[in-house]
């Protein structure tokens, strides 16, 4: 039975306990994570996610049904912060497990780069004092069109 | 009818000094006759005319063609662009 859990928290992600989270299961054949974490740059001090009360959990589940069904997981796990994270903190992760490498490999993918442009989370950057909005790149947007035309 | 104005995102700073709760006139019809009566009614309503905004009804997300139907008491969620992960 496919599943997928999901993982909407103020608290530090811990990333070997979610990866332990996927289920066992004979037909797995791989799994694949990937970790989001905050890079350092020029004067940062910390990064705030800020997030919905409702539609945010809402996007995370309609994304992992979407990336279930199309790559026919085993299991998906999703987890996601929110609250001010200082560098080197991970802010999202992902892990798939499927009977194949591939399909795996490419949820993974599928669901930062969704994610990124279709889940309301906003991020602002702290330097010093001073917070700064950061929106969505244009590379951003093309991955995730790129993925959503596809699946049309 | 009053109706409740939520605002996400970097919009919320641009709209930080409006008031939470409105009462619109005439029931607007589409997305586009509401904005006009907000920018009417709010300082810097103008804003709200940003093309990149995603405007949700009771936290469901609305399309920009998309007829309304709004009831007394809805909320109204001003969404600025999304960037997760």
């Amino acid at each position: 039975m496919n599943s997928a859990d999901i993982l909407l928290t103020g608290d530090s992600l811990d990333i070997a306990a979610l990866n332990a989270s996927l289920p066992a299961n004979p037909m797995v054949g791989a799994s694949a994570t990937f970790t989001g974490y905050v890079r350092a740059g020029g004067d940062l001090t910390a990064l705030e996610l800020r997030h919905h009360p409702v539609m945010t959990q809402a996007a995370l589940e309609q994304i992992a049904q979407t990336a279930t069904e199309r790559f026919d997981l085993s299991a998906l796990v999703m987890a996601h912060r929110y609250g001010r994270m200082a560098i080197g903190e991970p802010i999202v992760h992902i892990a798939a497990a499927a009977p194949h490498r591939r399909a795996a490999l490419e949820a993974v993918s599928f669901v930062i780069d969704v994610l990124k442009t279709q889940a309301p989370f906003w991020k602002r950057e702290w330097r010093g004092e001073a917070p700064h909005w950061i929106e969505p790149t244009s590379e951003d947007h093309a991955k995730a069109a790129q993925w959503l035309e596809e699946t049309k | 009818m009053k109706v409740t104005l939520e605002y996400f995102g970097q919009i919320g700073d641009r709209m930080s000094d409006s008031p939470d709760m409105v009462t619109l006139g005439e029931k607007p019809s589409t997305l586009a006759a509401l904005i006009n009566q907000l920018e009417d009614k709010l300082e810097g309503g103008e804003a709200l005319r940003d093309p990149h905004l995603r405007i949700a009804i009771n936290d469901q997300l609305c399309g920009k063609q998309d007829a309304l139907a709004l009831t007394d008491g809805d909320r109204i969620a001003f969404l600025s662009p999304f960037s997760g992960g």
